[in-house]
């Protein structure tokens, strides 16, 4: 396949992906912050914070907002203009991205993501700050799973299929690893271990139907470290490091399979150590500092997984559409 | 009939590493009535195979590709040619003005008496030429030798006033000008005329001038009777052995040194040196 | 007895006009020529309103599969017309033969232009009007395409003139554009109207993007075991980037842009996930200029720098070659006949139009003189500009015209009006006379194939006489019926 289309595939994908967990995390962060040890001034370090850290980053924050609470955090992640990662900026980036290569995608697909782009139309920010953060997040939510629902339902498990894939479920590994190091560092600096707050943890979950899960596997201990090994190493969950590690792992070994990709490839040398990384984790007791330890590494074995595919197999083809280019284009005589 | 020893050296920073550079340099003198090319080498930095081909108009045309990163490149042209003087009738040879008209003249030279890129002759250039007194009595020798000293004495030579890309009308409005500047406004006064003009790119020794040499551009022009006599309107003496011949074409657009593209930052600075000196016979 | 033989009117067909053209389907009112009795007695079976209804249903397809073209910023569909147009078999027979013949002249002249340049040096044209074509490439002077070959893939505009003569209209040799029309015409008909295929033996089209491919392969470079092709768009914001990417679909090979694409060791490369793959032919839709920004126009951002020299190393097959534009050039139109006779030594089986070359004093003497009854036309890019329909002009607009041509001959050729043939389109629920033109492609591999029948234009406004997509024209299916 084309690299240029592999490579805007997976971007799309990976934006999209962002988007929704952004509107996920900022959803479940709002109500964490309205409850328990939050709403009484402590919402800035043990939600706002942690929110900025897995949205973005908190330096280029503080550059343009002085300190992180409820008004600050959903504008810089709704719409944030300093913020090259917003939902905003995200949907956009994707939406133009499937632009490009519209021809490869099912139709319903490409409308769909059209379609969720569009829903920023009809929220402007001053939207947010009437109807609050919910309606938006949620509608965001939404349009992303039927995009989601529509690759699934209607794409054929081609080679654009696959870099999809791997762009999602590299995406949201890494927003998981970074979710946990960032609330994981926030609970254990305050009150001690055993004092646990209920609305932290499901802002930590991210949402009702993470608590459900977690629940399933282990009701009884409702722990940051549970919680924290039950995000990183659930191999059955989702959205946990490890399924999502796996899915990046299989991704490039159906590429491979379908000479998509050359032979033992530098991201799949990557992939599978990370994997490694997770199951030696998980086969030792978990807790302590090895746990910060082990998300730091996965973190950057999730950058350079990315760095890997962009010059083994985007062949680092420059910058996108240079300025001009659509100009160009349109006035080529067709005689 | 002098040996001169040319040496041309272009060097191109960028402001970062720069990729994917594609060129074509047309820095390599031939042999022809006026001159004989001892010997001449081309070499770039970082290097690179070099690939030669003759272009349309005869030139000696050099294409390298340099694939990965550099932030300097250097292009580097040398020969020894040995060099006659032109040839310089007297005025009364060469044909009459209205052999111009000649359609087998006209057919056989259109490419040099159409406009071209930096070729036009409308406003301020027309408004030139009608403005010159030119004697149209003594055949066509004479008339283009009027016209190259008139050219020399509208356009004031001045280095910086204008760039690659500045439109002749400017130039004539402005009246100022380099080499380039000079040639492109007599090649157009010629064509306006219905005489067939072209430029030549080269080297200029300057003896006994304390300088190295210089790369220069000057004129031909097709006189009935006569074919392609060589005409400087910057210095309007006789293009004699001092001038090395490099490309020629219908403008400068045909005959740059150096052209090509790349992928990268923009250029932050390019520096041309030439040095011509006479080696002993 | 034949229904519609003689004089029995249609609905379909009330108040429609001859009006003193040559009409494709009649001979006169109600009297369909012999080639489309059938069709007339088919259309007898259906009421207006559904030929109508089935005429939306085919416009919304279009519109639906997204086969439109941009017409001034906005994507319309092409709008299509669903009476097909016919030409029988032993009229095919000599329109083929001749388009072959002047595909086949014509790609030798130009492989002479840019070598041996014989016809120029005996005569044939002149080097005057030759060497200032603005699709004159002087990079490719001294190159040699693979084969010797230029010419792959031709669009020779046709005309019916008032006694029903065939004639060439102009040569398109660069990028061609309407052969996706033609395949996808073709379907929409076996949906819309299957009943008349029933009547009729109509030579298929739908091979056409394997013909092409066909010759695409067949131009590669010697020793290429299974060449490699792929079609190199400007992209989506191109007009025809519909057509761009069904050819390259229908022909199952890569759609690419300029940065898909890398030149190594003067050899053209594929970027793919998988690592480089060797290209061996590539079906540009982008102008000569753009291929190269290395060695043509450097502030191009579609092309791919090191094109040229491939080209001049014999490594990779650019089909249309660069520089073709000096044979499509309407002023060189006019010595074609010449060009025929000279490089195939046969007379020319096609007529021409006509044509006054103002570059030359008698011809432009007449010009001037007669200009209200002649169509003048700007020589592309020899700094005309425009088109003037003597006839329907206004003496102010003639005047300026002329004033133009006087400052510039050499931009600009004439041509007598040709009364352009007319046949059947609807408008609402009746049909109405509309002028056509006839756009065969001719695809050139191993010899020249043409494609049966091609893009029927159609110039939708009422005695419009302008056809183009780009202006606002529809199509027609085109049948050539087998003997």
């Amino acid at each position: 396949m084309l690299a240029r289309v592999a490579e805007t595939l997976y971007w799309t994908a990976r934006d999209l992906e962002r988007a929704e967990n952004l509107a996920r995390l900022l959803e479940a962060s709002q109500s964490a912050a309205l409850e328990g040890d939050a709403s009484n001034g402590a919402g800035g370090r043990l939600v706002w914070e942690p929110l900025v850290q897995v949205a973005g980053d908190m330096k280029s924050f503080l550059l343009t907002h002085r300190r992180a609470d409820e008004r600050s955090v959903p504008w810089f992640v709704t719409f944030g203009r300093d913020n090259p990662d917003s939902i905003a900026a995200c949907l956009n980036r994707s939406r133009e991205n499937a632009r490009s290569v519209r021809d490869r995608l099912p139709t319903e697909v490409w409308e769909g993501i059209n379609d969720a782009w569009l829903e920023l139309v009809d929220w402007p920010p001053a939207r947010i700050t009437r109807d609050g953060v919910y309606p938006f997040c949620r509608t965001i939510r939404r349009s992303s799973y039927l995009v989601l629902g529509l690759v699934e339902q209607s794409m054929r498990r081609d080679e654009g299929w696959q870099f999809m894939r791997l762009g999602r479920f590299l995406e949201r590994a890494e927003r998981s690893a970074r979710l946990v190091q960032g609330r994981y560092a926030a609970r254990s600096d305050a009150a001690g271990l055993d004092d646990v707050d209920p609305g932290t943890w499901r802002a930590m979950l991210g949402d009702a139907t993470a608590h459900e899960a977690y629940l399933q596997v282990d009701a009884a201990a409702l722990s940051p470290e549970s919680l924290s090994r039950f995000l990183m190493l659930d191999p059955r969950y989702p959205r946990s490091v490890a399924f999502c590690l796996g899915e990046v792992e299989n991704a490039i070994e159906d590429l491979v399979a379908m000479d998509a990709m050359p032979p033992n490839p530098a991201p799949m040398v990557l992939a599978r150590t990370a994997r490694d990384m997770v199951e030696t984790a998980a086969r030792k007791p978990w807790g302590g500092p090895e746990v910060g330890d082990l998300l730091e590494r996965l973190l950057a074995r999730c950058t350079s997984i990315d760095a890997a595919l962009a010059e083994s197999c985007f062949i680092a083809s420059y910058e996108r559409a240079p300025a001009g280019q659509r100009a160009q284009a349109s006035r080529q005589a067709q005689n | 009939m002098p040996r001169l020893h040319a040496k041309h050296r272009t060097e191109i920073r960028y402001a970062g590493p720069a990729g994917e550079s594609v060129n074509e340099i047309r820095l390599t003198p031939s042999d022809n009535g006026r001159q004989r090319v001892e010997w001449s080498h081309v070499r770039v930095e970082p290097a690179a195979e070099l690939l030669s081909h003759t272009d349309a108009f005869g030139n000696a045309v050099s294409w390298f590709q340099l694939v990965g990163a550099h932030e300097l490149l250097v292009v580097e042209s040398e020969a020894i040619v040995v060099t006659t003087p032109a040839p310089r009738p007297p005025a009364s040879e060469g044909g009459d003005l209205s052999e111009l008209d000649d359609p087998q003249y006209i057919d056989r030279w259109a490419e040099f008496l159409t406009p071209s890129a930096h070729v036009r002759w409308g406003g301020p250039v027309a408004e030139l030429g009608d403005a010159l007194e030119l004697n149209e009595d003594e055949g066509a020798l004479a008339w283009v030798r009027g016209l190259e000293a008139e050219v020399n004495r509208a356009i004031v030579y001045t280095t910086g006033a204008t760039r690659v890309d500045t439109p002749i009308e400017d130039v004539v409005r402005a009246g100022v000008g380099v080499c380039q500047d000079m040639a492109h406004l007599m090649i157009a006064l010629c064509r306006r005329r219905g005489m067939a003009a072209r430029y030549i790119s080269g080297w200029l020794h300057l003896p006994g001038i304390d300088r190295p040499g210089e790369s220069h551009a000057w004129v031909e022009a097709a006189v009935p009777g006569l074919g392609w006599i060589e005409l400087d309107p910057t210095h309007p003496e006789p293009a004699g052995e001092d001038y090395v011949r490099l490309a020629v074409g219908r403008d400068y657009t045909d005959v740059p040194p150096l052209r090509g593209s790349y992928i990268g930052p923009v250029t932050e600075g390019m520096d041309v040196v030439v040095y011509v000196r006479e080696l002993p016979a | 007895m034949t229904f519609g033989e003689r004089g029995i009117p249609l609905p379909l067909f009330t108040d429609y006009e001859v009006d003193g053209f040559f009409d494709e389907m009649f001979e006169g009112p109600d009297q369909p020529r012999e080639t489309y009795r059938r069709l007339y007695s088919g259309l007898s079976r259906l009421r207006p309103s559904t030929f109508a209804a089935r005429s939306a249903l085919v416009d919304r397809a279009y519109l639906t599969q997204g086969i439109t073209f941009d017409h001034g910023g906005r994507e319309q569909p092409f709008p299509f017309d669903l009476l097909p147009r016919l030409i029988p078999a032993d009229e095919w027979t000599h329109l083929d033969a001749g388009l072959a013949q002047r595909v086949r002249a014509l790609d030798r002249f130009v492989a002479d232009f840019y070598g041996p340049r014989r016809a120029v040096a005996d005569g044939v044209v002149p080097n005057g009007l030759v060497s200032t074509c603005e699709g004159y490439l002087r990079a490719m002077v001294g190159v040699e395409p693979p084969l010797g070959r230029f010419v792959h893939v031709a669009g020779i505009d046709l005309v019916r003139d008032d006694d029903g003569v065939w004639r060439v209209l102009e040569d398109n040799l660069r990028c061609p554009s309407g052969l996706s029309y033609v395949v996808q015409n073709r379907a929409f008909m076996r949906r819309a109207f299957p009943e008349a295929f029933g009547d009729h033996h109509v030579e298929p089209v739908g091979h056409a993007p394997f013909l092409l491919l066909s010759a695409l392969m067949s131009a590669a470079p010697e020793g290429r075991e299974s060449p490699r092709v792929v079609v190199l768009t400007p992209g989506p914001a191109n007009a025809a980037y519909y057509e761009h990417a069904f050819l390259a679909q229908q022909m199952g090979v890569p759609l690419v842009e300029g940065r898909d694409l890398a030149v190594r060791d003067r050899r053209v490369y594929l970027r793919t996930t998988a690592g480089r793959e060797r290209v061996d032919v590539i079906y540009r839709r982008i102008d000569d200029g753009f291929l190269d920004p290395a060695s043509l126009r450097s502030d191009s951002l579609l092309g791919l720098s090191g094109l040229m020299q491939a080209c001049r190393d014999g490594n990779v097959a650019v089909c249309n070659a660069m520089g073709t534009g000096v044979a499509d050039d309407k002023a060189v139109y006019a010595y074609v006949p010449d060009i025929i006779r000279y490089f195939l030594e046969e007379e020319p089986i096609l007529e021409q139009v006509p044509t006054y070359l103002l570059g030359r004093d008698e011809d432009r003497a007449y010009v001037l003189a007669n200009m209200e009854r002649l169509v003048v036309k700007a020589v592309d890019g020899a700094g005309g500009y425009g088109l003037l329909i003597g006839p329907h002009a206004t003496p102010g607009e003639r005047q300026a015209f002329a004033k133009r041509v006087r400052e510039n001959p050499r931009g600009y050729i004439a041509q007598e009006t040709v009364r352009l043939s007319r046949a059947p389109v609807l408008v609402g629920e009746r049909f109405r006379a509309r002028h056509v033109d006839l756009r065969p492609f001719v695809v050139y591999g191993e010899r020249p194939v043409v494609v049966p029948g091609g893009l029927t234009r159609v110039a939708l406004r009422d005695g419009s006489l302008v056809v183009n997509s780009s202006q606002g024209g529809g199509s027609k299916d085109t049948w050539v019926l087998s003997a």
